[in-house]
């Protein structure tokens, strides 16, 4: 029961400490951008994103608690997401864009 | 120019190669699959004495028949098979793509529901045609395709090249012509609405130099010169 | 007197197809309901046939062929094909893995409910003004735009589409559970016949290929009836359609084929009187061919003219996996070889099948070349490759499997002559019709008149062909149906087979086995009882250390709820409920709002008695689960959230697509920044309560972990309270955002916006809907050690809302 108590008191620290660091990295997130300082701000929120992310699903949704099948599939969909989003965007960036007069 | 080998030689060619591959792997491997199915026929016929020998005994489930080297050995020759069909074909690919030569005749193509307009740019000013279009024989042809409405794709049997027309972006397709005059149709290859059946257009290829005669010789008389030489084939 | 004694023996049957839930009921309900619409859209294909075998026939024109072309497609693939592979799996996979039934049996109901309904509302569109869907059934934007196409046939098209997503989702969450976790003791992952595995791998394509289709026919829904215009505007347009469709379309093409190969699989193995040949290799192969299917969509946008490297890619890609498939091909071929083939009629079919697959294949390869695909894309060349594999392969292969498993379905064996004559006409059938078409190979599709000559004969032959393949379906119904009723009478195993199925009666009793099968480390396959294996452990009665006596007799599953009380109407309800609500949306407003009421009505009914733990099952504990946990909630959830991520993996697609796309640069300027429209501040307070929300919830499930009951319900209280707060604040948001003109016609930013906001914030409102139900049960005292994981599973699907929104805030409120 002790053993219980002390890692129920371990795991509320825990979830509170993941909880400060996501929304402290949501809101330094916010001056980096508003502030002007990130060289490519698309690419530097997806980080933070991703990262905020990966927090979230290991403690959360205890995801570090499962099998190698479950953590497979889960990064997999992040990995065909990321396909389709580089295949749409790579494949229209040198299209030419024109409309025809009338 | 002449050296310019035409789309559809390059097309014929590579269809050759895929056919001959083709025939070779999946007609060696029907050919083993029809001597299995009859040199390993069982004498004993199906249904009936399975029905009466139904199995009752042992129940028992079995995993798998252990593969064998060869498994490994045609494994390896069907991935250098293909190997070799993507690495040859990259360089026809591209030739595809690109136009060849910075002398090709531009001619710009826009789909609507249902046909096609065709504009060519003669001394700065612009000749249109609609349902036809004419074409200067053995000559590089470089069609700018776009469509004003919805999703079309322009192509001919004869060029062995489309491209699909996209409201909003601007396509090239480039082919030769055939080297002597001819008359054949354009299609359009993607459903385009209820008249996507009657989305064609004459392509009309003329002798070179009657063509560029007539082109050089200013916007109006090349118009009233593809006018009259369409008239002739309607 | 007689008179009532008929109704009540008709209510009584109806009310049992109605609330039945059993694995093999449903299956059986898929493969009737889908042979229905196999005979739907085969009429059509026989009618534009009629219309093709002339130049320039009137038989069939304009509008009318284009409905006939469109539906017969979208009916054949998704209404037919699938489900019919869904009904075989429904009924033998269970039997195959030793489960008692799939994991979900009330959700299995609802797919199948729903996926009956979404293909009425398609085939509905006939009887509205302006015909059905018509518009090819890939659907390409923007032709389905309401200024090119009003008819509200689309509307209807992409509501059936979005309703069958809904449904597949569900089946593949449940197929997925079953085979992880209710695995017989001692099947492992290498005894699983190849039909299972095959239907595992069709499982893992449908999680990820539909949710893109899902997404796209809601836009398309949200393109015709609001100003959204991201389809319709060419800054979206035809290009995002074609990858989000192409990205489902493709691997559809293997959903399809996958359940097929591996019925032949089992087929070829079992007449050739030895196990599957190389069967590591096989599944490989179709693991190979799972991962490549996700990486080819492209080249069926060859000829778009977009970037030649990108295409270059999937090029290669496409060449590459004709490898597995051929793998696939050997490896059948290598368990003829050999083995002492018996010809029975599944096995004739299957042979024909490999010969089509062969040809087909073969085939499809000049099309994965850029070069070629220059000329074939959009001819008959295309038509007559995939028919090759969908009619010569995927229908024979699955027919073969409904022959070969017609035994233990009916209990009754088919007549061997009618299924040769079959046979015979089938070939006969798909040959004369589709091999002519590659003769015909650059005539246009969908044309309904054409002008060269050279074209008339293979038409004709074509068309012959159709009616002689027409005519043999007839044999086939004929055969089927006879032979159920009359056919004698067959025997527990009457191939001499050796897979799970085989060994129960034909057809299986309700609970599928008499006692818990197990398999033991030498392959033989023995029933004990339940007390036994809970007393030994399964891993001793695999391993064979008890004592015989233990063995003998077998007895009947004592698994606490019979098959008797899992009779519901609930998800028949919840079916009919969002048919109306559907159909509302498309015709009119009252349906709308009746569907609506109704349906939470239904909802509301189904989760009361889950409050009470009245279906409560769970899972034995002597399953084989490796390598997953032991519990299915869980798992389920995981599965779900796997699918979630791909829903608005397309949404935020369209998101970059969009803002990439030099077209839409040129058309709307370049994208504003996010912090130049949105309240930057609003949106980070927001992202705070959400974030909170989700702590609060996961403080509430340690608690309730610990049994601190009232700690519990104040986390679970705050979990919803900063949910709720979050979507007032939304609402208060968006009328902001309204009033300042930065409405819907603003921009495709701002629709984008509402969009994934939106569809967030329902997932949000979902939610919330869950943590009250896990509140409920809190208050009735009825969640205890045994179903806490139902708690946990709400707490997964709150991780994948909270990870949504760290995308959605930086990405449309900052950048």
């Amino acid at each position: 029961m002790k053993a219980e108590i002390a890692l129920n008191t371990r795991n509320v620290v825990l979830y509170v400490g993941v909880w400060v660091v996501l929304v402290v990295s949501a809101i330094l997130e916010t001056i980096v951008i508003l502030e002007g300082i990130a060289v490519n701000p698309l690419a530097f929120v997806t980080s933070v994103a991703i990262f905020q992310a990966a927090l979230i699903a290991l403690f959360f949704q205890h995801l570090r608690e499962e099998g190698f099948a479950i953590k497979g599939m889960t990064i997999s969909g992040g990995a065909l997401v990321a396909v389709l989003i580089l295949a749409a965007v790579t494949s229209v960036l040198t299209c030419t864009p024109y409309f025809p007069a009338g | 120019m002449n050296d310019i080998i035409p789309t559809y030689d390059v097309w014929w060619s590579l269809f050759k190669l895929f056919t001959t591959v083709g025939l070779v792997i999946a007609g060696g491997v029907t050919l083993f699959y029809i001597y299995t199915l009859f040199r390993y026929k069982s004498d004993t016929t199906p249904e009936d004495v399975s029905l009466r020998e139904a199995a009752t005994g042992i129940r028992r489930i079995l995993i798998e028949t252990k593969p064998r080297g060869v498994t490994r050995v045609i494994l390896l020759l069907t991935g250098v098979v293909v190997f070799t069909l993507i690495v040859t074909t990259i360089d026809e690919t591209i030739y595809l793509e690109y136009t060849p030569t910075e002398d090709a005749f531009p001619v710009w193509v826009t789909g609507f529901q249902f046909g096609w307009e065709f504009e060519y740019e003669v001394d700065g000013e612009t000749v249109k045609t609609v349902g036809y279009v004419v074409l200067p024989a053995d000559t590089v042809i470089e069609f700018k395709v776009t469509s004003r409405d919805v999703f079309h794709t322009f192509g001919a049997a004869e060029f062995k090249v489309k491209v699909d027309a996209i409201p909003g972006i601007l396509n090239t397709m480039w082919t030769k012509t055939p080297p002597e005059p001819s008359v054949f149709t354009a299609y359009c290859y993607e459903l385009c609405g209820v008249g996507h059946s009657f989305m064609t257009a004459k392509v009309i290829v003329v002798d070179k130099d009657e063509f560029f005669q007539a082109y050089n010789a200013g916007p109006e008389k090349f118009k009233a010169y593809i006018e009259e030489v369409a008239a002739k084939y309607r | 007197m007689v008179n009532t004694q008929f109704l009540r023996g008709f209510g009584r049957w109806l009310l049992h197809w109605l609330t039945t839930t059993n694995h093999k009921d449903i299956g059986l309900l898929y493969l009737v309901t889908s042979t229905g619409f196999l005979i739907v859209a085969g009429i059509l294909a026989l009618l534009f046939r009629i219309q093709l075998a002339r130049p320039e026939d009137q038989f069939l024109v304009g509008n009318e062929y284009y409905q006939a072309v469109t539906v017969h497609g979208l009916i054949m693939l998704l209404w037919f094909a699938s489900p019919f592979a869904l009904g075989l799996a429904n009924y033998i996979v269970p039997l195959q893995i030793g489960a008692r039934d799939l994991a979900f049996p009330r959700l299995n109901a609802l797919s199948y409910w729903l996926y009956l309904l979404s293909g009425i509302l398609l085939i509905m569109g006939f009887f509205t003004e302006g015909g059905a869907v018509n518009v090819g059934w890939t659907l390409y934007a923007p032709l389905t735009s309401k200024e090119f196409t009003p008819s509200v046939g689309v509307d209807l098209a992409a509501l059936a589409i979005f309703l069958l997503s809904v449904s597949i989702t569900v089946g593949t969450i449940n197929f997925l559970v079953t085979v992880a976790a209710m695995r017989a003791p001692g099947m492992s992952w290498m005894r699983l016949p190849m039909f299972t595995w095959s239907i595992v791998f069709t499982m893992i394509l449908m999680l990820w290929a539909f949710p893109p289709l899902m997404v796209g026919a809601a836009l398309l829904w949200l393109d015709r009836n609001t100003s959204i215009e991201v389809l319709s505007n060419p800054a979206g347009g035809a290009l995002l359609w074609d990858h989000l469709f192409w990205f489902f379309g493709h691997p559809e093409v293997y959903i399809l084929l996958f359940p097929a190969l591996g019925a032949i699989a089992d087929i070829v193995a079992t007449f050739s009187g030895r196990p599957i040949y190389a069967k590591k290799y096989i599944i490989t192969a179709f693991l190979i061919a799972t991962a490549l299917s996700y990486l080819v969509w492209m080249h069926h946008m060859f000829v778009t003219g977009t970037n030649l490297y990108t295409r270059l890619f999937f090029s290669i890609t496409t060449i590459f996996i004709s490898i597995p498939f051929e793998m696939a091909t050997m490896s059948l071929i290598f368990t003829m070889y050999k083995g002492t083939i018996r010809f029975t009629v599944p096995m004739i079919l299957a042979a024909a099948a490999i010969f089509h697959f062969i040809l087909g294949g073969a085939t499809g390869v000049y099309l994965g070349s850029i070069a070629i695909d220059k000329n074939l894309r959009g001819t008959y060349w295309v038509v007559a490759h995939f028919h090759y594999i969908l009619v010569g392969t995927m229908l024979l292969g699955l027919m073969a499997g409904l022959y070969y498993w017609f035994p233990k379905i009916t209990g009754r064996m088919y007549n061997r002559r009618l299924g040769i004559l079959h046979i015979i006409l089938a070939v006969i059938g798909v040959n004369l019709t589709f091999f002519p078409q590659f003769i015909a190979y650059e005539m246009p599709r969908r044309y309904f008149t054409y002008d060269n000559p050279a074209w008339l004969l293979p038409n004709e032959l074509s068309t012959i062909g159709a009616y002689i393949f027409g005519l043999s379906f007839i044999v086939f119904l004929v055969n089927m149906i006879w032979s159920a009723i009359r056919g004698p009478k067959a025997p527990e195993n009457p191939w001499g087979a050796w897979t799970l199925e085989w060994f129960t009666k034909s057809p299986p009793p309700p609970e599928n086995f008499e006692g818990v099968p197990v398999v033991k480390n030498d392959g033989t396959v023995v029933f004990v009882s339940e007390e036994v294996v809970e007393k030994y452990g399964a891993e001793k009665v695999v391993s064979g250390e008890i004592p015989a006596t233990a063995l003998r007799g077998g007895g009947h599953a004592s698994n606490g709820n019979g098959h008797k009380h899992h009779y519901t109407i609930d998800p028949f309800l919840v079916a009919i409920a969002s048919f109306i609500l559907l159909a509302g949306l498309a015709l009119n407003k009252v349906l709308l709002v009746v569907g609506a009421a109704f349906l939470v009505f239904t909802l509301i009914r189904w989760a009361a008695k889950d409050v009470y733990n009245k279906f409560f099952e769970p899972l034995p504990p002597y399953h084989e689960t490796w390598p997953f946990s032991r519990d299915k909630i869980r798992t389920a959830l995981w599965v779900l959230v796997a699918s979630e991520v791909m829903v608005f993996g397309s949404i935020f697609s369209a998101y970059f697509f969009i803002r990439f796309n030099p077209v839409g640069k040129v058309l709307t300027e370049a994208w504003p920044p996010g912090y130049l429209i949105h309240d930057v501040g609003v949106g980070l307070i927001n992202t705070v309560v959400l974030f909170t929300g989700t702590l609060l919830y996961s403080l509430g499930y340690i608690a309730l972990r610990a049994g601190l009951r009232n700690a519990a319900i104040a986390g679970f209280i705050g979990a919803v309270f900063f949910n709720v707060l979050f979507l007032v604040i939304k609402y208060f948001e968006w009328g902001e955002l309204f009033a300042q003109g930065y409405g819907l016609d603003h921009s495709l930013a701002m629709q984008l916006y509402y969009i994934t906001t939106g569809a967030h914030g329902l997932h949000v409102f979902m939610g919330v809907l869950m943590t009250l139900y896990i509140l409920a049960k809190v208050f009735a005292n009825t969640i205890n050690e045994r179903n806490m994981n139902e708690a946990l599973a709400v707490g997964i699907y709150w991780g994948i809302v909270e990870i949504v929104w760290a995308f959605v805030f930086p990405l449309f409120y900052l950048v």
